[in-house]
């Protein structure tokens, strides 16, 4: 037996010359390949179990299956020599000796995988490839997994043979097999195995090993896509909701992707989230690897902060992913930041969004001055939804901007198409510089797109003083340069400059006449005819120039021409009636005569009958005669998309951006996954303290406390509604003050202390507690105290250091934006042992220096509680005698 | 309560995306399929038909480069220019419209086929970390040769990095850990006795639950080294008097580690005022970088790009 030649040699050699572009190869060779099938089957076939494996063979050669027929194979493959290469490996597969040797049979396992690779159907081998299943070299192992999986849907029935196999190797004690085996067992696409995918599925989800956990996570999903009622009843998605506090970060990643898609169609429009398990995410986001981070971040526009400083938290946390090097993490955070913007922003989301877009500007222009061209397009799509978005933020990084030679053209015409709205006047002048350097390109398309850049800054008015004349010179200079397609651009361009500008007129009036004689695109030549009609009053030849054109009527092919031409001599007729009658009555002759073009001949008739019936030539001049000119405040109506902008932006970092259109437009119905903001409403959880988790190390307890008391309640499946979840805290009745402003009635001076308070220093609670003992005390019990202070505490240290020494302790703290913030707890000493809780701010605010501190009393006698409370605001006093 | 009720109304439908790559092709420079990987059902191949129509329509011998690393004269393959690296492509077997994302590196067009909705920027990245890995295990240029001879560890390689369409494990080190890169020896043997190459790792996979996902465990090398790049480009144009319009300074820090255990490095410029914004590898503590401005971290093992920035635009004119 000779040894087949290496698996690529051969199939190279044939196969370069037949994909020549613009030589589709031939692709049936099906029919008659299905012959030899059988005849090898039953030549070379033991009897019985084999022929129905020949047979499914030659059946799925005649169906077009993966990845057989559809490919663009070239005849030569199946040539007789190549069939017998796959008959002499089937022969190879069975022999008894290559069955112990591994590396032999590795080597021609591997020979049908590059067949397959190739396009080459293989299929007829599964039966032999399934007997090499049993081994335990992983290599062999990994291939005809994939085997498997290629070829499962098309022979279902030997497929299911190997399902003991497979589930065996679940069982496996190498974490790897059991992972693939896993994996490839999902990946079959056999609905009748599901009940065979079960047990090991929900074996893996408790395995000890990640890689097989992470596998599982995904199996659930393969299962959910084959059999939904199956999946369904297994009540996978409670146990996914659990595994969000998988301790390896990777698995956690794929459980939201997965319940993200299973619960797609349902009413959230995807998983079910709430402040804890959002929170628990985020504080854990440095875990996950770079697109890991992708799922976490998917989830945050879809989530509604507590309050603003929660926004701000996220705001933190999320902060170093913008460093990422990964383009997709990168926008998926701009994405994220911005939906956070418009939570917190309140009144004012525009600013907030500024400074928002401020923050990400120097990041996103390294992403797009380092990256691959494909990147950096997509990326560009983003800069301009957000140049348009907030004017100016990018004004001064215009340079970035500047198209490079080596770059692919789509991603210059971007460039140029953003240029303009970075325009200021301290940049003007360099940009319409760079752009009429562009306009003279080699490249077509380019000098256009740079030529209706410059006209854009001018009709928009951006340049500042000077720039719309220097704009227009630049024009009339291109109009004059006689090469076709600029002179044309600029002609079109000039005519949005005069709407916009009448007093250009005299600049662009002179080089009409001698431009109309050599501009021969229809479009630039209509818009030339229409400017002397516009500038008809001062230049002396323009009735002259538009004789030529009447003339020469029946030589006119394009009918915007011809349009152009009547309104501008009946313009003319009104500026320069003694050389214009002539010569109108011609032109309304011939084109009221002209049937190929309705607007045309309408026009005309028009034209003919208001000067016929009209006695008085200034009603016919009202009618005419229109200003065209918009006044400078408006923009035209394609630059003004502001709402379509605003629809754009909540579709940030999808093709939308890229296509410049609503999903709406182009993406199928079934698959519009509505967005759905979570929570609905912040049941009294939010009551729990909010902290800056990375500042405290009990603030991290506590948000895990919060965490493993509050189970979410997980939508059951995909199309049943889940509720927003549900509170677990102990406490749910009425709504806490957050930020304890809500009694705003200082205790007062009068309440001041009559008898002395002693602290216990040795109290210790623990943060379950502290948020049980919070809670279990009604708000409307809860007094407030402000202390004006005279000075900030630079630190949250410097506040704690002197509580703590006047035994009042601090649970947590964090150094927000806006303000410092405490949490506090303090017991008597004697008496009735009253505890106190108290959460106190510091406002950062220079103008309104002042400490807002809202405590609850536990135990004690509610009767002198408000007294004891004026003690406590004594002892803060003094001991934060420095800044008070 | 201190919610903003007028975010609770504002319902509206973004079609976010809930799945992602249905398949992967490589094209040859020819536009034949060299690899394809099905995640979540079969495309047909007549999308890259469809792609490779327009592709080689486009050709474009002179402008246009398509990679930041190769340089026009010295790419020996042709260019596509004016294919955008997202368009919307009509699978034949079942009549549904896929989007095609595609990427250029060697010579090789990578495509990603997607039903839906999908962040575009989250597929190439991905595509270009496929290529990334690619130029690892294989060698610079992962070329057609490359993907030939070494195809099963191409699909072994596809397997771990994308499940079900999702991205999975990308960081070189934990996949070295699964899959064993060609080795010198085996090329030879390969070579010799024209069979392939690739080898699996019989090793464990040690997984993920490092807190350093990009480093693998128990690394051992007999010398202790680390080679670092630092790599800039100048882009500038200048005008025809020698008047410099604009300039601009693009770096990267290039690093090859062969550093045994868990190494803490520090990395400090002299003058780190000139950086303006940079982008870093996960390694990088970022805090440190923010309060110091020096790089801290431990690196990954092997090649690896440690950080990309922007030099200070007043420096750069310093040219």
């Amino acid at each position: 037996m000779s040894v087949p030649n290496p698996a690529w040699a051969n199939p190279n050699a044939t196969q370069t010359p037949t994909h020549l572009p613009g030589h589709p190869p031939p692709s049936s060779a099906a029919p008659h390949h299905i012959n030899g099938v059988a005849t090898a089957v039953s030549a070379a076939g033991p009897p019985g179990s084999m022929t129905p494996g020949g047979m499914h063979g030659g059946m799925h050669g005649g169906m077009g299956g993966p990845p057989g027929t559809g490919a663009p194979v070239p005849d030569s493959y199946f040539t007789e020599s190549r069939k017998g290469e796959v008959n002499e490996l089937r022969n190879l597969l069975r022999n008894f000796t290559v069955e112990r040797d591994q590396k032999k049979k590795r080597e021609i396992i591997k020979k049908v995988i590059a067949y397959m690779t190739l396009g080459i159907d293989v299929s007829r081998l599964f039966t032999e490839m399934m007997l090499a299943i049993e081994t335990r070299d992983l290599v062999i192992k990994k291939m005809v997994y994939l085997f498997l999986c290629n070829y499962a849907q098309s022979n279902p029935e030997l497929a299911q043979m190997c399902t003991n196999t497979l589930q065996k190797d679940c069982g496996n004690d190498d974490p790897m097999v059991r992972g693939l085996a896993l994996r490839s067992l999902c990946s079959l696409r056999l609905p009748q195995m599901v009940e065979y995918i079960h047990e090991p599925l929900r074996r893996s989800l408790t395995d000890t090993h990640a890689y097989v956990r992470k596998t599982g996570v995904m199996g659930t999903l393969k299962m959910y896509h084959l059999d939904q009622e199956a999946f369904e009843n297994s009540n996978f998605v409670d146990i996914l909701y659990d595994m969000l506090r998988d301790p390896d970060a990777s698995v956690v990643s794929n459980c939201i992707l997965v319940l993200n898609e299973i619960m797609a169609s349902g009413d959230n429009g995807g998983m079910a989230i709430n402040r804890a398990i959002m929170l628990h995410l985020l504080n854990r986001i440095h875990e996950f690897s770079d697109f890991g981070v992708l799922a976490v971040l998917e989830l945050v526009p879809r989530y509604v902060p507590a309050n603003d400083e929660e926004g701000y938290q996220i705001m933190n946390l999320l902060d170093p992913v913008l460093r990422t090097n990964n383009a997709g993490a990168f926008v998926a955070t701009v994405r994220a930041f911005l939906s956070l913007a418009e939570s917190i922003g309140g009144n004012d989301v525009e600013s907030m969004r500024r400074q928002v877009v401020g923050r990400i500007r120097a990041p996103l222009v390294t992403q797009v001055a380092g990256g691959p061209p494909e990147q950096v397009y997509c990326l560009l799509r983003h800069v301009d939804s957000l140049v348009e978005l907030c004017p100016g933020i990018f004004d001064d990084e215009y340079r970035q901007f500047y198209v490079r030679y080596t770059e692919p053209s789509h991603i210059k015409y971007l460039k140029i198409a953003i240029l303009p709205k970075l325009a200021n006047p301290d940049n003007a002048p360099d940009i319409v510089a760079e752009l009429g350097e562009y306009a003279k390109d080699a490249d077509e398309l380019m000098g256009r797109s740079a030529i209706r850049s410059m006209a854009r800054i001018a009709v928009r008015d951006v340049g500042g003083e000077g720039s719309v004349p220097s704009i227009a010179r630049r024009l009339v200079d291109l109009l004059d340069l006689d090469i076709g397609h600029i002179a044309s651009e600029a002609a079109s361009a000039l005519v949005d400059v005069m709407r916009k500008h009448p007093d250009m007129m005299t600049l662009i009036a002179p080089p009409l006449p001698r431009a109309v004689k050599y501009v021969s695109e229809p479009k630039g030549k209509a818009a030339l005819v229409h400017l002397l009609g516009e500038c008809g009053e001062v230049v002396p030849e323009a009735p002259y120039s538009l004789e030529k054109l009447i003339d020469q009527y029946d030589d006119i092919d394009d009918a915007g021409v011809k349009i152009a031409l009547l309104e501008s001599t009946m313009k003319l007729l009104f500026k320069r009636a003694p050389e214009v009658q002539r010569m109108l009555g011609r032109l309304l002759s011939k084109a009221t005569e002209d049937v190929s073009n309705q607007d045309l001949h309408d026009r005309a008739l028009l034209y003919y009958r208001l000067l016929r019936s009209s006695a008085d030539p200034r009603t016919v001049e009202k009618v005419v005669v229109t200003s065209h000119s918009l006044p400078v405040a408006t923009l035209f109506s394609e630059d003004d998309d502001k709402e379509v902008r605003e629809e754009l932006m909540k579709e940030f970092d999808s093709l939308s951006i890229v296509y410049g259109a609503k999903s709406e437009n182009f993406i199928a119905k079934e698959f519009q996954v509505k967005f759905v903001r979570m929570p609905a409403e912040h049941p009294l959880e939010s009551a729990a303290p909010v902290v800056d988790p990375g500042v405290n190390e009990v603030a991290g307890q506590m948000q895990e406390a919060n965490l493993l008391g509050d189970t979410p309640v997980p939508a059951t499946n995909g199309t049943a509604s889940a509720p927003a979840p549900a509170p677990a805290a102990p406490a749910s009745d009425g709504v806490m003050d957050l930020l304890g402003f809500s009694d705003p009635v200082p205790v007062p001076a009068a309440a001041a202390p009559a008898a002395s308070l002693e602290l216990d220093p040795s109290v210790t609670l623990s943060g379950e507690e502290y948020q049980s003992k919070w809670g279990a005390v009604a708000d409307s019990e809860a007094i407030t105290v402000t202390i004006p202070l005279k000075a900030l505490p630079p630190s949250t240290d410097a506040v704690e250091g002197p509580l703590g020494a006047a035994a009042l302790t601090t649970m947590a703290s964090g150094d927000l934006p806006t303000e410092l913030k405490f949490f506090l707890y303090a017991k008597e000493k004697a008496g009735s042992m009253a505890l106190f809780l108290a959460q106190a701010s510091i406002s950062k605010d220079p103008t309104n220096l002042s400490m807002s501190m809202t405590v609850k009393c536990s135990g004690g006698d509610p009767g002198s509680n408000k007294d004891k409370v004026g003690n406590l605001e004594t002892i803060v006093r003094s001991a934060l005698s420095a800044y008070v | 309560s201190s919610l903003p009720v007028t975010w609770l109304q504002c319902k509206s439908v973004r079609v976010h995306f809930t799945t992602m790559i249905q398949s992967i092709f490589l094209l040859s420079p020819t536009g034949e399929v060299l690899i394809e990987r099905h995640f979540r059902g079969v495309t047909s191949r007549s999308v890259c038909e469809t792609f490779w129509e327009r592709a080689s329509a486009n050709l474009n011998h002179h402008g246009g480069i398509s990679t930041a690393s190769t340089v026009i004269s010295t790419d020996p393959f042709p260019l596509y220019d004016t294919v955008p690296p997202v368009m919307e492509v009509l699978d034949i077997d079942t009549n549904s419209t896929l989007y095609l994302f595609s990427i250029l590196r060697d010579g090789l067009s990578y495509l990603a086929a997607c039903p839906e909705e999908v962040s575009p920027l989250l597929v190439l990245e991905f595509l270009h970390r496929i290529a990334d890995i690619f130029v690892d295990y294989f060698g610079s240029p992962a070329d057609e040769s490359a993907i030939k001879d070494n195809f099963s560890t191409v699909y072994q390689l596809l397997e771990e990095m994308c499940d079900y369409g999702w991205p999975l494990t990308t960081e070189p080190n934990s996949l070295k850990d699964m899959i064993r890169p060609p080795t010198v020896m085996g090329k030879i043997t390969q070579a010799v006795t024209g069979g392939s190459s690739a080898v699996v790792s019989e090793a464990l996979p040690t997984g993920t639950v490092s807190n350093m996902p990009w480093r693998k465990a128990g690394v051992h090398h007999s010398n202790n080294e680390i080679y670092i790049d630092i790599v800039e480009e100048i882009d500038a144009i200048v005008d025809g008097t020698g008047n410099v319009i604009s300039a601009d300074v693009a770096g990267s820090i290039q690093a090859q580690s062969n550093l045994s255990g868990v190494p803490d490095l520090l990395l400090t410029f002299k003058d780190p005022d000139v950086i303006d914004d940079c982008s870093f590898h996960p390694c990088i503590r970022y805090a440190r970088y923010e309060q110091d401005s020096v790089l801290s971290f431990v690196p990954p093992d092997g090649n690896f790009e440690l950080m990309r920035y922007r030099v200070r635009p007043g420096v750069a004119q310093g040219f």
